[in-house]
């Protein structure tokens, strides 16, 4: 396994590259190489999770990650000021390898979906395969430049994928999206910036979140917790936490900064919704995990009761204005941020089992709103339309579409037996648990269960139940229930949703060492 | 070279560049400029050359036979850009080269 | 051993429904198998007695324990059975319906939480289970999907039951972060958790002020009816409140008993005027379950859940033979009718169904020889006890139980006149009708089930042999209370009944008129006290608020949004200005200025360029003179 995470990393990206040298008319080339990139892709971290060692307990963060690789990558020698060192620094622990299966599979997923494109086919299966590797970069880079890096250059292909090959109102999707996220980045820029001048490695500041996590900072430094530095009579340390916090809460998205996601989600083609959702939303969540709270544990306690409220704000906010759309696909989008809200609450609650409660939500969550996506776009690709009251009955003429629009509404909903529950549940838990907050956030974000069940209820009954009707008997011809390619993508995802349901250790077995280590190094750090 | 025969030397030199300016002050046609420029520049050369046998380093003649090297490949390069605007513009009065580009 | 014949009792069900499913018509009778087998082994393990337990992590380092001691494995196999008997009633209902596979399916999946919610002891576990029996419900309520008002009743169904598992699992989740396993708490919970688990349990069991929901739910198939909103999953919430009862706080108690008992005179008091059959015994259960809700309010733990138990067996029955009435209206008629003035005078076409439904009717009623009267009498004597321990006013429990004995006889009366009695109200009912050996068990079985010598030799007894099979104490009450109940409540019954027969016999005013009578009659009975408009109007005004919520989105947050975006770009073009003609302006007046006085300058020189040349060279000749010569 030497080197694997590099392969993992950069196969889709030397691919991407191959590609330019392959003349754009030969198009079926490209979803071919791609799928073959992917594919490879995924059954390396398949052969990553075997080799991982679930067991490994660890006393500094130095110690806790696996697979790891570094070397200098760049050197910017500044005189007298010092010098900028960057490595190319990789490695995994037990929450970002679920992380990276999730990311790979997802993004199996989503070249499987993208089968149908013809229009321009290389432009964008370069892009999509640039896409994967930075979002796998994210995973598993252990140096800031590095993840930052990888983080940044998400964006760029997802603002040509929405803008050129997504809905009617792309441009404006594709802008928003940009804008919103690109504030988002400035913020973390600036903790960055800031770590980097903190934090030392061996005498030398540096960039790497290992030492950034273990806490070597350099006496008197803006970041020092030993010696704290007020800025505008804040503490440093805990506006820098409020901008990670804002930074990745925009990625994530937490209201109120969350409106770029439904209209990104609706313009965007169907297989960009999957991997917008199914992956960037846990880059927000995984950023904020490891940066956010890794970094400024201290922080993250006194903000604890602040983060949840947004959570709690985010999972009944969303709720309701999915309950409020006529669009399916918005609908979906808006249940995202309800979702993305079990996570906050998860992290705020700072306990070990809300921990692993929003790590599981994150991937159950990767598996489930990719899917509704896809549900969303088979009425979409049969009709051009999908908005809720043109069509009635469903079940009637799409018996096996309906069957799996069920679980994952079901799975959506958190029903027990399925993987939405286990989250929710934890999550729960560890709000009620935790130390931090109120009962009465753990009491109102249980109030979500009965909101998302609201809106997943009422899109079934308005949508598949009662008597069959199309809006338009033009698209009649086109109501053929689910093709073979629609169940290959729906299929191993109802399997993964129902086997995470059921045993759900599958997960958690891998994540529970690190999480519990994460968590006693939040205690160690805070008296 | 005796110390008489200099005059001769320096008025032969003077007769080139005077010249070479007569041809760059009177010729329109950019050729003709061109030589009367190249005959300054000899001009200027034999001067170089007939003062550097007052110095034992001999820097007077390296220094002209750098100037014609020099001279080489400027001529080179300036006929072929006189050539080249020939072609493009069919004209070789300097005064109707008015326009840089095209 | 014995944990591999938990995992048959368990799974038996849902593999027989699987089996329906994938193997279409052969796969049916498998499914009836999956739950016979469920019902020996269970019937086995139940006899052997014992108690089996078992924990396993379904998280990291958090076990969820598994408990089947008596009660579990009494009710484990009353499931079991109803079930079974439901299976077999279903092959000649649904006989003719398409979707068949996928009801056998949907049966044999609710059998399996059902036993499993009974089996869990730890809390989440049961959380688990019973959100899948509310899944089932949902699933098998909105079975004919297609119909008017089905998807709405079955959405209703599970949103009802939604908001009390909100305050359920909160109730679960504030008690205590390690255990939650109910053999092992220990004392006294506080109030907030005792009172959201109880309002969990009021929601499954349809208690005020979820009522509402199970009215709704008869737009199902009738044997669902019977085994999952009459015998089974409604008395889920029972068996909770009976589980925990212990550990729940006085105070919680004391609403759960008055909760209870206005339940249940709220069904009875709906009941009487319902002209649809299904809805009757719907607001029946209401009502009963009240009772036991009741019951254990009042501390009368184990009558309640001797009730819950030959509740199971009469309300099934009662159901089943609707079912069967309805099937035969069905075949006779070609429409769904379950109305009650297109009945009358089935006793000669129904026979059996007439004697079994006759039977479970007086079980319900509350006539000796019957189960439903012993059941009936331990809690309400309890409640008379609890009464006078807790002073005056507590006596309006007791007191609304026994009238509701009283509206119990009377509606019993007028069903069973009005469905059996008489002459058939459509005349042309074509009669070729024969109740077929798989309808006829299940009832023969089910009434027989709600006979007295089950329980105890002595019809009037109240302490029955389910309570020392329980190895529960019975609660000692004094000789002259016991028997001042039971006369009184032999009194509600009597005058019930009696009454019932005189208003509603063949002949009577009401019966005469009876099939022209209008819907608009008594409105606020028929409707249940418009609680089902109630959670309408609470979920248009969620909807309304959600459509607010929207309108915010979209104004304010992305108005700011967009505000910012516009902000941006002003605030650039006001910048690109200043850039332009401030910051840009020196620089152009120095460039104006210098090619002004170029122009000027090269205005009074020559032409072309080699008398430019010449002027140079006179110009540096000048110089040179200059420096030359002075």
């Amino acid at each position: 396994m030497q080197n694997s995470l590099t392969y993992i990393f950069l196969l889709p990206l030397l691919v991407a590259f191959a590609m330019i040298f392959i003349p754009a008319d030969r198009w079926k080339v490209f979803r071919r190489l791609s799928l073959a990139a992917i594919g490879v892709q995924f059954i390396m971290s398949i052969l990553l999770a075997i080799n991982f060692d679930q067991s490994l307990k660890a006393d500094t963060w130095s110690g806790a990650f696996q697979f790891v690789e570094k070397a200098d990558w760049i050197t910017i020698s500044l005189g007298s000021i010092g010098s900028i060192s960057i490595d190319y620094f990789l490695g995994i622990d037990g929450i970002s390898l679920p992380l990276v299966m999730l990311s790979s599979f997802v993004l199996l997923i989503g070249v499987i979906s993208s089968w149908n494109i013809e229009e321009k086919a290389k432009g964008y299966f370069i892009l999509y395969l640039v896409l994967s590797s930075s979002i796998i970069g994210c995973f598993i880079a252990l140096d800031f430049f590095l993840f930052y890096l990888c983080f940044e250059f998400m964006l760029l292909p997802m603002f040509f994928l929405i803008g050129i090959w997504g809905g009617d109102r792309r441009s404006y999707a594709s802008i928003k999206f940009f804008l919103y996220t690109l504030l988002g980045s400035l913020f973390i820029l600036v903790v960055m910036i800031g770590l980097y001048l903190s934090v030392v490695d061996v005498g030398a500041n540096t960039f790497s979140l290992v030492q950034m996590l273990d806490g070597n900072y350099s006496s008197g430094s803006v970041l020092d917790p030993n010696s704290p530095q007020l800025i505008f009579g804040y503490s440093a340390r805990a506006i820098a936490f409020i901008f990670l916090i804002i930074g990745f809460g925009i990625k994530l998205p937490a209201v109120p900064v969350h409106t770029w996601l439904p209209d990104a989600h609706v313009e965007a083609p169907t297989a960009i919704s999957v991997v917008l959702a199914g992956l960037l939303l846990k880059v927000g969540a995984y950023g904020l995990l490891r940066i956010a709270y890794g970094i400024f544990p201290d922080a993250a306690v006194d903000y604890a009761l602040l983060v949840a409220i947004i959570g709690v704000v985010s999972i009944l906010y969303g709720g309701l204005n999915a309950l409020a759309q006529r669009d399916l696909k918005r609908m979906v989008a808006y249940s995202s941020v309800s979702h993305m809200g079990f996570v906050l609450v998860g992290l705020a609650s700072l306990t070990a089992i809300g921990f692993s409660g929003a790590l599981f939500h994150m991937i159950s969550h990767g598996l489930i709103s990719p899917a509704l996506f896809l549900i969303a776009g088979v009425v979409y690709d049969r009709t051009g339309n999908r908005m809720m009251e043109n069509f009635s009955g469903l079940a009637n003429k799409m018996p096996v579409y309906t069957f799996f629009m069920a679980i994952f509404f079901f799975a959506g909903l958190g029903l027990p037996g399925l993987s939405g529950f286990v989250g929710e549940l934890m999550v729960l838990m560890g709000a009620f648990g935790s130390s931090q907050l109120s009962m009465w956030i753990g009491i109102l974000a249980t109030l979500g269960i009965a909101v998302s069940a609201a809106y997943f209820l009422w899109t079934i009954q308005r949508m598949f139940y009662g008597k069959y009707f199309v809006r338009d008997s033009s698209w009649e011809v086109n109501m053929f229930d689910l093709t073979t390619r629609e169940k290959l993508m729906l299929i191993p995802l109802a399997i993964l949703v129902i086997l995470l349901g059921i045993y759900p250790r599958l997960v958690l077995d891998y994540s529970n060492e690190s999480i519990n280590f994460f968590i006693q190094q939040i205690s160690n750090s805070t008296p | 070279m005796s110390e008489e025969q200099l005059p001769y030397y320096l008025y032969f030199a003077a007769l080139l560049f005077s010249s070479g300016v007569f041809v760059v002050l009177t010729k329109r046609a950019s050729i003709f400029v061109l030589m009367g420029v190249e005959l300054m520049l000899n001009g200027a050369n034999i001067v170089l050359a007939v003062f550097s046998q007052y110095d034992p380093n001999l820097r007077g003649q390296v220094l002209a036979i750098f100037a014609i090297v020099l001279t080489v490949c400027e001529v080179s390069i300036a006929l072929a850009i006189l050539l080249n605007i020939y072609r493009k513009t069919k004209a070789s009065n300097l005064d109707e080269l008015t326009k840089v580009g095209n | 051993m014995e944990m591999l014949m938990i995992i048959v009792v368990l799974f038996a069900p849902l593999v027989g429904g699987l089996a329906a499913y994938l193997l279409r018509h052969k796969g049916i009778l498998l499914s009836v198998a999956g739950v016979a087998i469920s019902f020996v082994v269970s019937l086995y393990l139940c006899i052997s007695g014992g108690t089996i337990e078992r924990s396993f992590h379904w998280l990291p380092n958090y076990p969820l324990n598994m408990l089947a001691d008596r009660v579990a494995l009494v009710l484990i196999t009353l499931v079991a059975l109803v079930s079974m008997l439901v299976h077999i009633f279903s092959l000649e209902y649904m006989k003719g319906d398409d979707g068949k596979n996928r009801y056998f399916l949907k049966l044999g999946f609710f059998t399996f939480s059902m036993i499993g919610l009974l089996l869990a002891d730890h809390l989440i576990l049961l959380f688990i289970f019973w959100e899948l029996v509310g899944l089932a419900s949902y699933l098998l309520i909105g079975f004919w999907y297609r119909k008017k008002g089905v998807p709405s009743a079955a959405r209703m169904a599970f949103m009802v039951n939604r908001i009390a598992d909100v305050a359920l699992l909160a109730g679960i989740l504030l008690l205590s972060n390690n255990i939650l396993n109910i053999s092992e708490f220990k004392s006294v919970w506080l109030f907030l958790p005792s009172i959201l688990i109880a309002i969990g349990a009021f929601g499954k069991s349809a208690q005020l002020p979820f009522s509402g929901w199970l009215t709704k739910a008869m737009v199902g198939p009738t044997p669902v009816s019977a085994l999952i909103h009459a015998a089974t999953m409604v008395a889920a919430g029972v068996y909770l409140l009976f589980r925990v009862s212990p550990f729940i706080h006085p105070s919680a108690l004391m609403v759960v008993a008055l909760v209870g008992t206005f339940t249940a005179l709220y069904g009875g008091v709906c009941a009487l005027m319902q002209h649809d059959l299904k809805k009757i015994l719907a607001y029946s259960t209401v009502s009963q379950l009240g009772y036991m809700v009741m019951g254990i309010g009042v501390g009368a733990q184990t009558a309640s859940l001797f009730h819950l138990f030959t509740h199971a067996f009469f309300k099934a029955g009662l159901f089943l033979g609707a079912g069967a009435i309805i099937h035969f209206m069905h075949q006779a008629t070609k429409e769904d009718t379950q109305d009650m003035r297109k009945m009358g005078g089935l006793r000669k076409q129904l026979p059996w169904t007439y004697l079994t439904f006759i039977m479970c009717a007086m079980a319900l009623a509350g006539i000796p020889l019957f189960s439903g009267f012993m059941s009936k009498e331990g809690i309400i004597i309890a409640g008379w006890i609890w009464a006078s321990n807790i002073g005056t006013w507590a006596y309006l429990v007791p007191d609304i139980a026994l009238i509701t004995v009283f509206l119990t006889a009377l509606y019993v009366g007028r069903m069973v006149m009005l469905v059996f009695w008489g002459e058939n109200r459509v005349k042309d009912l074509i009669s070729k009708f024969s109740e077929t050996f798989t309808l006829k068990i299940p009832l023969i079985v089910l009434s027989v089930g709600s006979l007295w010598f089950f329980y105890n030799w002595n019809p009037i007894a109240h302490v029955t042999w389910f309570d020392s099979f329980l190895g529960n104490e019975a609660i000692p009450s004094s000789d002259i209370v016991s028997l001042m109940v039971t006369f009184l409540s032999l009194l509600m019954t009597a005058t019930g009944l009696v009454l019932g027969f005189s208003f509603f016999k063949p002949n009577s005013a009401y019966s005469q008129s009876y099939v022209h009578m209008a819907d608009n009659r008594f409105p606020i009975l028929l409707n249940g006290f418009h609680l089902t408009s109630l959670y309408q109007l609470f979920g248009i005004g969620i909807e309304r608020l959600s459509v607010l919520t929207f309108q915010m989105d979209r104004k304010v947050v992305d108005g700011a949004v967009h505000l910012a975006g516009i902000g941006g770009v002003v605030i650039s073009k006001v910048f690109a200005l200043v850039d332009r003609f401030i910051i840009d302006g020196p620089i152009n007046l120095i460039g104006y200025i210098s090619g002004v006085t170029g122009k000027l300058l090269a205005s009074f020189s020559a032409r072309d360029i080699q008398t430019q040349f010449a002027w140079l060279l006179v110009g540096i000749i000048l110089i040179l003179s200059w420096i030359l010569f002075f």
